[in-house]
């Protein structure tokens, strides 16, 4: 079907998902189980929170988290604003890559607790 | 529109599991950590679905678990679910709606799922449905993308009605190029590129290319694609479209992100028999054919000093020719037993008895040939986007005395 009739259809269902997001996730150990991860603390969470959890769980983040250098993370966030059309502007975009690669990435400090 | 009700998916869960113990005395790994940190640790249910093994939660991604591979047929609820978008429809059978349009059909057409049911043959058969990243995970060097290990894959029994009588009821004309498919899921941003992917004429028009209602004796799994998907034997899971809704026969070659953007490999890296010449273009190929694969399933202690070892093995349909194992590093290798042939798109059972291994830490190696001639390698073949990993099943086995 066409994303434009069920985006109509469903606005209001991602909004509360996206807001219930906040209010709900737990730690991203799987301890407690069917919860979305957290987005890690650092620098541009609440931008990277805002723009991407909307779309997807954070699940993505941990998933590359153990080879997430900066050029993956900027390949990933190309990839999602030309593919997918997140609608990012360059500002942010750039924050969101600087956050990704401090935040997830091999050597970061949440590292040691990600799965 | 048949959907009665559209959701956001969060994955509620129902419980945890543990995966089960694999064998009484030797206990199967995979070698190094790969697996483990491909896969994740997490087992999560989904509703109706068995524990399976959480990549992502929304969109679903789950991965099944390695001990329902002992058996030829998955379970339907321990099938595994792969969504590229999360805003995924329930649709009520009875409300279902197939569109069958386009500028290259005579008499575009709609039709009920009951008029699929009764109004058309019905044909089944058994086929693999595979991801074309399964195995991502284990890469060296990594590759982004869902870090599957390797239980984004199945097997199951089809029912449903030939996709070219359908399209015969259609009248497809001289002109059509190519078949395209929609699914009902979407993005939740309305720019997102909606899951459209095509098939060539020949694909198509395949008399075991079906539209299917049901599998393994019962109604797809929500998660599967009920009420109607796309049932492509051979061919890896990104043209199995989940609740087609709609089919257009093209004039021109398909153009969205999900044929020119995706799941393409470079061509001169692997020779496949059934090409997409229509939608090829420079140094990338897409991708068609599930590599021939195999899996070990299962280590244990048989009669006194014995080892069975039993596993999987498939490939696009050109049927398994043999499957061998080695037990040194793939110095010498011995010839498997092949079991029940449930068709040519089957996973292929089998089996092997080492009469004699010496006690202690050991890797065993499987491998498996086609009837078309070609072999799985020792190492994956490196792409940009971790598609048709295929290199030999290695375990690490302890042998007790």
């Amino acid at each position: 079907m066409s994303a434009h009739r069920v985006a109509m259809l469903t606005l209001a269902l991602v909004i509360t998902a996206a807001t219930g997001l906040l209010a709900e996730v737990r730690a991203a150990s799987g301890a407690a189980s069917g919860a979305e991860p957290e987005a890690r603390a650092g620098e541009g969470r609440e931008l990277f929170v805002a723009r991407c959890s909307s779309c997807h769980s954070l699940d993505y983040m941990e998933m590359h988290a153990r080879f997430g250098t900066r050029a993956l993370w900027e390949a990933e966030v190309t990839k999602m604003r030309n593919a997918y059309k997140a609608p990012l502007n360059d500002e942010e975009a750039k924050a969101i890559v600087e956050y990704l690669a401090r935040t997830y990435g091999p050597t970061s400090p949440a590292a040691s607790v990600s799965r | 529109m048949g959907s009665s009700r559209t959701t956001v998916f969060r994955a509620p869960v129902a419980r945890r599991a543990v995966l089960a113990a694999l064998g009484a005395a030797a206990v199967l790994q995979a070698t190094g950590s790969a697996l483990a940190r491909a896969a994740g640790q997490l087992l999560e249910a989904l509703p109706g679905k068995r524990a399976l093994r959480r990549l992502t939660n929304r969109p679903p991604n789950y991965e099944t678990p390695l001990e329902y591979f002992r058996s030829v047929l998955t379970p339907n609820e321990a099938f595994f679910v792969r969504y590229h978008h999360a805003v995924i429809p329930q649709i009520d059978a009875a409300e279902f709606r197939l569109e069958v349009v386009g500028a290259a059909l005579e008499r575009p057409l709609t039709l009920t799922l009951a008029q699929l049911r009764t109004e058309f043959p019905a044909v089944e058969l058994v086929a693999v449905c595979q991801c074309s990243g399964n195995r991502r995970g284990l890469f060296e060097p990594p590759v982004p993308g869902l870090q599957w290990g390797h239980g984004a894959m199945g097997n199951a029994r089809w029912r449903g009605v030939r996709l070219a009588d359908v399209l015969a009821r259609a009248g497809l004309r001289s002109n059509a190029v190519e078949l395209a498919f929609d699914a009902a899921d979407a993005a939740p941003l309305e720019g997102t590129p909606d899951y459209v992917k095509s098939l060539p004429l020949g694909k198509a028009l395949h008399p075991d290319t079906l539209l299917a209602y049901e599998m393994n004796g019962a109604p797809l799994p929500a998660l599967n694609g009920h009420p109607l998907r796309l049932v492509v034997p051979g061919w890896t899971a990104t043209y199995w479209i989940k609740q087609v809704t709609r089919i257009e026969a093209l004039t021109a070659p398909a153009s969205g992100f999900w044929m020119a953007g995706a799941y393409r490999m470079p061509r001169a890296s692997f020779p496949l028999l059934e090409r997409f010449p229509s939608q090829e273009s420079g140094e990338r190929a897409p991708v068609t054919e599930i590599a021939v694969n195999s899996l070990i399933t299962s280590t244990e202690p048989s009669a006194a000093g014995r080892t069975r070892v039993r596993g999987i093995a498939w490939d696009a349909g050109h049927g398994i020719d043999r499957v061998e194992v080695s037990a040194d590093g793939g110095r010498t290798w011995q010839r498997a037993e092949l079991g029940e042939d449930l068709g040519r798109y089957s996973f292929r059972p089998w089996q092997f008895e080492y009469s004699s291994l010496a006690p202690g830490a050991l890797e065993l190696w499987a491998r498996a040939s086609n009837r078309a001639g070609q072999t799985q390698v020792e190492q994956p073949i490196a792409n940009p986007s971790g598609y048709q990993h295929n290199a030999f099943h290695r375990v690490r086995i302890e042998v007790n005395s």
